[in-house]
């Protein structure tokens, strides 16, 4: 049955947009992954690659070439240890899709959201470090939806990217007060004026996202002009 | 580690053959086959002191060998290998006596490093 | 029971209508269908009350003018019989007081007749006649003495009656008169009659003292219609009057007969026994024609103004409630969006898990086999090594290989997540998403049988859709069977439009009621798993695609699910 949305026109446009930006965001990491996947193969590949090079000269190569192969393998090695930790990682993206809404462990959270952006922040030059907590043994969850809060990071992520030159640091970090918790992503590095700052971040049509997306989550985004930086306002628990 | 005697199970037979030569070479007397059935056949022809096991596998599933070496053999230490999505069984595996799980891809150091455990503690 | 069999028709007929109608015109026909019903179930009883209410009143109003005419004809009556009676009484009086020598005398007979001219009124004259039927004695205008009425009727019925009212006949100066005659015997026994006339002026009096209005008449008529008295409209005294009472002695009767104009009227006739006269009143039928149409434009109005309320508030009524429902429709069908959502990204999740699961294994092999070269760099003789080297390396390329495959199906996947429509081939669609399931298939050891036609046609689909479409019905296939079973997938041209495809199972198949139930909504056989949405959605996809899905299924044998979709599929909203 196909239902005019003619009482909740904007809830059923919005709905859609956001399906669609959803599946496209799932869709972008995913590739993301798959890219870095690649390369680590492609790594492996090569060095295997040399090897044989090696190999196919003379048996005697073998030995003149010692450290090459002993190089070859280190790095077959470490390369896989990677492309574990990449599918670790795509793994428990892909699985965040399970429950629409659950209970999340925060730092744990911005921990695997850094590693899933590392690549993202990397191709602009900037490095994506989490703030330590303040309070480590204290750990700080809320109930919401999964997806849709990387989205919301990763788009503030973006936002901040979109105004910072190369070389920079963007530093994502908690802060807990009374019903809200407070995600900050603070930038770092040569930033332009507080004023230019505010503006090219409210300028920027993801911030339009991002505040669209903060509200389906409960919660609420601002400026933060003296630290530098985005802070998103999460509720404790996410209304119906 | 003399006299070690291992049985490899698992039905990637590139890996198990290649893990099997490495360990080889480190001197533990390792057979190795992809199938649960045939693996049953090897441990009954020479009991091994440890059997690694992958829980993964079509046919006789590693947790109903792990069963059947547990009911004719309770001395034998098992590990279990697991891939992603069968952390669950591994613990299954535990509770049905496996001595460990580890997941796949092993360093073959620590998978050394846990036979010797196992055989220290073997019953 | 019959009528209830016909009742719920009626019901469904009114309230449902075809799932597949699109939305402004299924709550039009909702609308159109309640606001009909409604309004035949308020007018119709309204408009039979109103015909009934239209005959009643009709009927009443006019016993409301009716009643009082009759009520006074039969006052006047009594009227005009009681001043007759008067009259009589007043001569017999005389007759009893007097004797036949004192009435015989002129001088007193006429100063009898002056006292009674003058304390009384209406006495024109005075006579005594004898037995023999001679006038004896006169007092009045006329000159009547010694005249004879031996052969008169009147005289003849007063010796045989006793007492004589005439009608009324044109007397001295041209007025109407009637003449009362009274018979007496004397002690010895003679018989003598005093006769008197009397004019009919009162006749007049009583008739205008009705208070009848202008439009009415009344007047006096006698046993053979002669008026007795000036009808207003029809005729003067002594002429024939048109209207004829009936015969008889009736009491009052009402009748409606048309007058000699041409006009309806209402006549009343009030039969009076002494003298035998009636009393007509003719009343216009149009004057309580005019208070009945009066009152039924009243009605009239009332009626049309409360159709047109009722009318107003229905269509108001209906408005809400149907806009209500509508309101609730769409949040139910956004809250079903949602979770269909879910689903999807669920199902694309569970893809892509899949896939992370599935590179393991060769990247397992690779650590292994450098591992090994590493160790064989370690122990062995060199001059052993290039060939072994050799193998390993071209192993550990292999599974790169393999692990390139894996990660470009996931990218591939990934890219074409946001695409709508695209011309694809349905057969290495269903094969890409059977690629996704293989390791359970060989876990499992379920036979996978394909029996894909060759040269199917390619088919313009949303990809993503049915990928997501053929994955939830594999995934339920997989969940029916057991381990050993078999799954058959067969693929075909139905016909120039359709291309079909089936998954059959060799599992334990659905009693007929899941079966019938299988695309419910939360209906689910699994306790405590699942949302029993999958289905649904799926069933959501394909209709929408303008496709459709059937299922059979034989305990002990199995279930096959059959999809049919549109070479050129509709163009939807697009998820």
């Amino acid at each position: 049955m196909t239902v005019n949305h003619s009482f909740f026109p904007e809830q059923g446009e919005r709905m859609k947009r956001w399906e669609e930006k959803e599946v496209k965001f799932f869709g972008k990491i995913t590739a993301g992954f798959t890219h870095e996947l690649k390369n680590v193969l492609a790594i492996i590949r090569e060095s295997s690659g040399l090897m044989e090079d090696i190999i196919s000269i003379s048996p005697e190569a073998i030995i003149l070439y010692q450290d090459k192969i002993q190089k070859s393998l280190d790095r077959i090695k470490n390369q896989i240890i990677r492309g574990v930790e990449l599918t670790d990682r795509l793994n428990r993206f892909a699985h965040s899709t399970d429950e629409n809404i659950a209970k999340i462990d925060l730092p744990e959270f911005i921990e695997q959201f850094i590693a899933l952006s590392q690549r993202f922040a990397r191709l602009k030059n900037v490095a994506l470090i989490t703030v330590p907590a303040e309070q480590p043994d204290q750990s700080i969850t809320i109930v919401s939806r999964l997806i849709q809060l990387q989205m919301a990071l990763y788009t503030g992520v973006e936002c901040c990217l979109n105004t910072m030159p190369a070389g920079g640091e963007i530093r994502i970090g908690l802060k807990q007060s009374k019903e809200k918790v407070a995600v900050q992503v603070l930038c770092k590095g040569d930033l332009p004026e507080e004023s230019e700052f505010i503006h090219n971040i409210s300028a920027s049509e993801k911030w339009q996202d991002l505040q669209e997306i903060s509200a389906g989550l409960g919660g609420s985004v601002e400026v933060d002009e003296s630290a530098h930086g985005i802070v998103l306002f999460l509720p404790d628990e996410i209304g119906p | 580690m003399k006299n070690l005697k291992i049985v490899l199970v698992d039905d990637e037979k590139e890996f198990v053959m290649t893990l099997a030569e490495r360990l080889q070479l480190r001197g533990i007397q390792t057979r190795a086959t992809t199938d649960g059935e045939y693996a049953l056949q090897l441990i009954e022809a020479d009991p091994p002191q440890v059997v690694i096991l992958d829980v993964m596998m079509p046919g006789l599933g590693g947790l109903e060998v792990l069963k059947l070496i547990k009911a004719q053999y309770p001395q034998i230490q098992v590990i279990l290998l697991t891939g992603y999505g069968s952390t669950k069984e591994g613990i299954t595996g535990m509770h049905l006596g496996a001595f460990d799980y580890m997941m796949k891809p092993v360093s073959i150091e620590e998978l050394i490093e846990k036979i010797e455990e196992a055989i220290d503690s073997q019953p | 029971m019959d009528d209830k069999k016909w009742f719920n028709r009626l019901a469904e007929v009114v309230f449902r209508f075809n799932d597949e109608e699109t939305s402004p015109d299924r709550y039009r026909i909702l609308r159109r269908n309640i606001v009909v019903l409604m309004i035949l179930v308020t007018i119709i009883p309204l408009t039979f009350m109103a015909v009934i209410n239209h005959y009643q009143y009709k009927e009443s109003l006019k016993n409301e003018i009716i009643n009082p005419l009759l009520v006074l004809s039969n006052k006047t009556k009594h009227s005009f019989e009681l001043f007759l009676k008067e009259r009589l009484s007043k001569v017999k009086f005389i007759a009893s007081v007097y004797s036949y020598k004192d009435l015989s005398d002129e001088k007193n007979l006429s100063h009898i007749f002056r006292i009674l001219k003058k304390e009384f009124g209406g006495f024109v004259d005075l006579g005594l006649i004898d037995s023999n039927g001679v006038q004896i004695t006169y007092a009045g205008p006329y000159d009547l003495l010694g005249k004879d009425y031996k052969e008169q009727s009147w005289f003849q019925e007063v010796l045989v009656r006793g007492v004589y009212i005439s009608d009324v006949f044109m007397g001295y100066r041209k007025f109407p008169h009637i003449a009362i005659a009274v018979q007496f015997f004397s002690q010895e026994g003679v018989s003598w009659i005093l006769r008197t006339t009397i004019d009919t002026k009162f006749f007049d009096d009583l008739i205008v003292s009705m208070g009848l209005d202008l439009e009415s008449d009344a007047f006096l008529i006698n046993y053979d219609g002669i008026f007795q008295t000036h009808s207003k409209f029809y005729g003067k005294v002594l002429e024939r009057c048109p209207f004829l009472p009936p015969r008889g002695n009736y009491g009052t009767f009402m009748a409606e007969e048309t007058d000699p104009g041409g006009n309806k009227v209402i006549t009343i006739y009030t039969h009076l026994t002494k003298p035998e006269y009636t009393l007509v009143i003719v009343k216009p039928r149009s004057l309580f024609l005019k208070s009945w149409l009066a009152l039924k434009s009243e009605m009239f109005f009332i009626f049309s103004a409360s159709v047109i309320l009722i009318i107003l508030i229905i269509f108001k009524l209906v408005d809400v409630l149907v806009k209500n429902i509508q309101e609730a429709d769409e949040k139910r069908e956004l809250a079903f969006q949602e979770m269909k959502h879910s689903q999807k990204l669920s199902s694309i999740g569970r893809l892509a898990a899949g896939v992370a699961h599935e590179i393991n294994n060769p990247l397992a092999i690779i650590n292994e086999k450098a591992g090994l070269m590493k160790d064989l760099a370690d122990h062995t003789e060199e001059f052993q090594k290039s060939e072994k080297f050799l193998d390993l390396t071209d192993s550990i390329l292999q599974s790169v290989e393999r692990c390139k495959a894996i990660t470009h199906r996931l990218l591939g996947f990934a890219r074409r997540m946001e695409v709508q429509f695209e011309i694809l081939d349905l057969n290495e669609l269903v094969q890409e998403v059977l690629g996704f399931l293989d390791k359970e298939a060989i876990y499992r050891n379920i036979e996978l049988r394909l029996q894909l036609a060759d040269n199917l046609p390619r088919i313009s689909s949303d990809r993503g859709q049915l990928q997501q479409v053929f994955l939830n019905i594999l995934t339920n296939a997989f969940a029916a069977v057991e381990d050993g079973d078999r799954i058959t997938i067969t693929s075909w041209e139905e016909d120039l439009d359709t291309v079909g495809v089936s998954i059959q199972d060799s599992g334990t198949g659905m009693p007929e009621e899941t079966v019938k139930n299988i695309f419910e909504p939360f209906f689910t056989t699994k306790r405590g798993e699942g949302t029993g949405l999958g289905l649904p959605i799926t069933y959501g996809i394909v209709k929408k695609m303008g496709g459709d899905i059937k299922v059979t299924s034989k305990e002990g044998e199995g279930t096959t699910f059959r999809v049919y979709l549109q070479k050129k599929s509709k163009a939807g909203s697009g998820e």
